[in-house]
């Protein structure tokens, strides 16, 4: 389902965001501050801020459909996966190591386009304390802004 | 998530001019949620923005068959996050709006010499149902 | 009412006092009666001491509407004025071509994703002027009487620096300055066409000095000579000396001769003058036009013992107004006889090519100081120069000579120098 290449490009400082639905379908957009892929069983485990998951969670509850975007910021190179939510837990210490070096070089990249590096890992990356929620993909999109943008991505 | 209920829209305006791009999600009537990335959520009045429609994607279909749009924008003076519950109401294919709107997108392309090529379709119309500072 | 409220109505009221104050100060800039660039100058610092527009111009349409060109600036490291930008291109030249006003910020990020989705690789920024790397740019068409009069825009390298209440205020600034920017083109416009009017009268009024200075010394010299003459006819003539009035007689002709070729000058140099010369273009045979020439003078160059060879082929004709011609040549051949000494020579000859006929005259005379050349055609403090035998003439001369070449399409180059003779190059199209 997840091509292999994706496996590297999904370990650069990527900008990742969730989404949720209810059932009566209002969307919800929620900021990861770091990812895990696991190829073998195609499973992510994101991680987030408790304070990003109100809505997350009561959505969850009685939908599990998730999405999930991620962006390489300078080539605008782009996915979506969707699939169902699977479980959640609180972060280790180690997973949040692992989300203090990405966030340091995400912030970089924020740097780079001029923006006020503190300002932006202040507004997204404060908060804690931080889950890490697993969901399964079923489905791979291609969502670059280029010819074929949009379409379904096979392995 | 705090709920503030005195974010006006004016309040929030440099947020609006689209220097961090936006995060919105939709939703499509199977409930499946879709989320990802726009230039610019551009201020209409008190109670309204627009997005540019530039090109038929998942967020537009979904909008369509379900008008409920949330967004996420960023203020780029003091990097607050604000999240927007919308309603589409209309697509505008010419007036006011979609002249400023198509204007601001062909001073970029035509610094450029792009002109033409990033045409906009339409000025979508939502009404603006919440406001949240997050 | 809550703190909060009255601290927003506070740093409200002081904004419209902060912006009455700026309208003040430009209001009283724009009254003033000045040039344009000050005034746009003075406008900009204005606008930066009060607005912090730290990087701010000015640009007005040129005539044909195609482009627009920088006439005033503020606080680019490098000056902008006269730099242009087409109409359409840009934020300058689209709010230019669609006359509305464009705000925009967060540019080089949106710039950067319009590059990469359009496959370019490398980003092709025009940016004929301004920032190079501006985030925030604001341009509002200032137009007066639907008419676009100029373009103010300013820039930053910051984010969000021009919001809605400041876009806003310029455009309430924007109708002023139009209307005062206009007013300020009629100004220079009215100032310029004085300075013409200035100098067509001073050059008309020294037409006047010279016409009557001409009258005044050069024609009442011959008149009041005539009057002696006549005194001295019936004095001999009470005498019964004939011989001594035919001795007059000669010096009566020469005279009147004299007088006849000042009058002429005289007369053609004021048609020149009020642009009365009508021209009537004729095909004339070059060798019989100098031969009639010459023999006008055959008694003035015999008197002086001067030879003059004609070397004119009496196939080559020129395509010329005979009256004004005549009357170049005229004075060319008469000043070489009045700066030719006794037993000096005068040569004439012509030749033409593919695409010019070129009539050259010289003579062996005492030639011309490096001085005196460059105010030879001129009137400007233009003296006449008695000849080697005291001639006189008026200084109209070669300014005729000039201007006569100049109405049959030709130009005139000399050579010369003290006691060089003098060589005079006359080039006629074909």
């Amino acid at each position: 389902m997840v091509p292999p290449s994706h496996v590297a490009f999904l370990k650069l400082p990527l900008s990742f965001w969730l989404a949720t639905s209810s059932l009566d379908n209002i969307p919800e957009p929620i900021k990861c501050t770091g990812i895990k892929f696991d190829p073998d069983r195609e499973v992510f485990t994101c991680f987030i801020p408790l304070r990003f998951m109100n809505v997350g969670f009561q959505h969850l509850r009685e939908n599990p459909v998730i999405a999930l975007v991620v962006t390489e910021l300078h080539s605008f190179e782009s996915y979506q996966y969707k699939g169902n939510f699977l479980s959640y837990r609180p972060c280790t210490e180690a997973e949040v190591d692992f989300q203090l070096k990405y966030m340091e070089e995400f912030s970089d990249i924020l740097g780079s386009f001029g923006h006020s590096k503190m300002g932006l890992y202040n507004a997204y990356f404060k908060y804690r304390p931080i889950i890490a929620l697993d969901f399964q993909v079923t489905q791979v999109f291609d969502q670059s802004p280029r010819a074929g943008t949009g379409e379904k991505v096979f392995a | 998530m705090t709920v503030e209920q005195n974010v006006h829209l004016e309040d929030i305006m440099p947020a609006l001019q689209g220097v961090i791009p936006t995060i919105v999600a939709t939703a499509s009537l199977d409930h499946t949620p879709n989320v990802t990335y726009i230039s610019q959520v551009y201020f209409v009045d008190e109670h309204h923005v627009a997005l540019s429609y530039q090109f038929f994607n998942k967020t537009i279909r979904n909008v369509r068959e379900n008008p409920v749009l949330t967004a996420i924008i960023t203020c780029p003076v003091h990097y607050d996050l604000y999240k927007l519950l919308l309603r589409y109401e209309e697509s505008q294919t010419e007036g006011e709006i979609f002249d400023a709107m198509e204007i601001q997108l062909e001073a970029l392309a035509s610094a450029q010499k792009k002109e033409g090529i990033f045409k906009l379709k339409a000025a979508d119309i939502y009404r603006v149902i919440s406001i949240e500072k997050m | 009412m809550e703190i909060t409220d009255l601290e927003k109505l506070s740093a409200k009221l002081e904004t419209s006092q902060r912006k009455m104050d700026i309208i003040s100060k430009v209001s009283f800039e724009l009254n003033k009666l000045v040039s344009l660039p000050e005034k746009l100058n003075t406008i900009l610092d204005i606008l930066d001491d009060q607005f912090n527009l730290s990087n701010s111009m000015i640009l007005v349409p040129n005539p044909d509407q195609q482009r627009l060109t920088v006439v005033a600036c503020h606080g680019y490291a490098e000056d902008q004025t006269g730099k242009t930008v087409p109409f359409g291109q840009g934020i300058v030249g689209l709010a230019a071509a669609r006359r509305k006003h464009i705000n925009l910020t967060g540019i080089r990020r949106k710039q950067h994703y319009m590059a990469t989705v359009s496959h370019e690789g490398e980003l092709n920024f025009v940016r004929p002027l301004g920032l190079a790397d501006a985030e925030s740019q604001v341009a509002i068409p200032l137009v007066a009487n639907a008419e676009l009069v100029a373009l103010l825009m300013a820039e930053s390298r910051e984010f969000c620096v021009f919001s809605k209440e400041d876009e806003n205020f310029l455009i309430t600034l924007a109708q002023p300055l139009a209307v005062s920017i206009q007013n300020s083109m009629l100004y220079d416009s009215m100032e310029e066409k004085i300075r013409e009017r200035t100098a067509e009268l001073q050059r008309l009024n020294e037409t006047k000095n010279k016409f009557f200075s001409i009258i005044s010394h050069d024609l009442r010299g011959p008149v009041t000579s005539f009057q002696s003459l006549t005194r001295l006819f019936s004095h001999y003539h009470k005498l019964g000396q004939t011989d001594k009035i035919d001795n007059l007689c000669g010096k009566v002709d020469q005279s009147a001769d004299n007088l006849n070729h000042l009058l002429e000058n005289l007369l053609d140099w004021s048609l020149s003058q009020t642009n009365g010369i009508q021209c009537v273009f004729e095909n004339i045979p070059l060798h019989a036009f100098f031969q009639q020439i010459v023999s006008l003078y055959k008694e003035s160059l015999a008197a002086k013992e001067i030879t003059l060879s004609l070397s004119v082929d009496e196939s080559i004709s020129l395509h010329a107004d005979q009256h004004t011609l005549a009357t170049a040549f005229r004075n060319l051949l008469s000043n070489a006889i009045k700066f030719t000494p006794r037993g000096g020579a005068i040569a004439i000859d012509a030749v033409r090519d593919d695409k010019a006929v070129i009539v050259r005259l010289s003579d062996t005379g005492v030639g011309i100081d490096k001085e005196k050349l460059c105010a030879l055609f001129t009137l400007h403090g233009q003296r006449s120069t008695c000849g080697t035998e005291k001639e006189k003439g008026t200084g109209l001369g070669l300014i005729l000579v000039k201007e006569f070449t100049e109405l049959n399409h030709g130009t005139l180059t000399l050579d010369s120098g003290p006691g060089q003779g003098t060589r005079f190059m006359l080039t006629f199209p074909r």
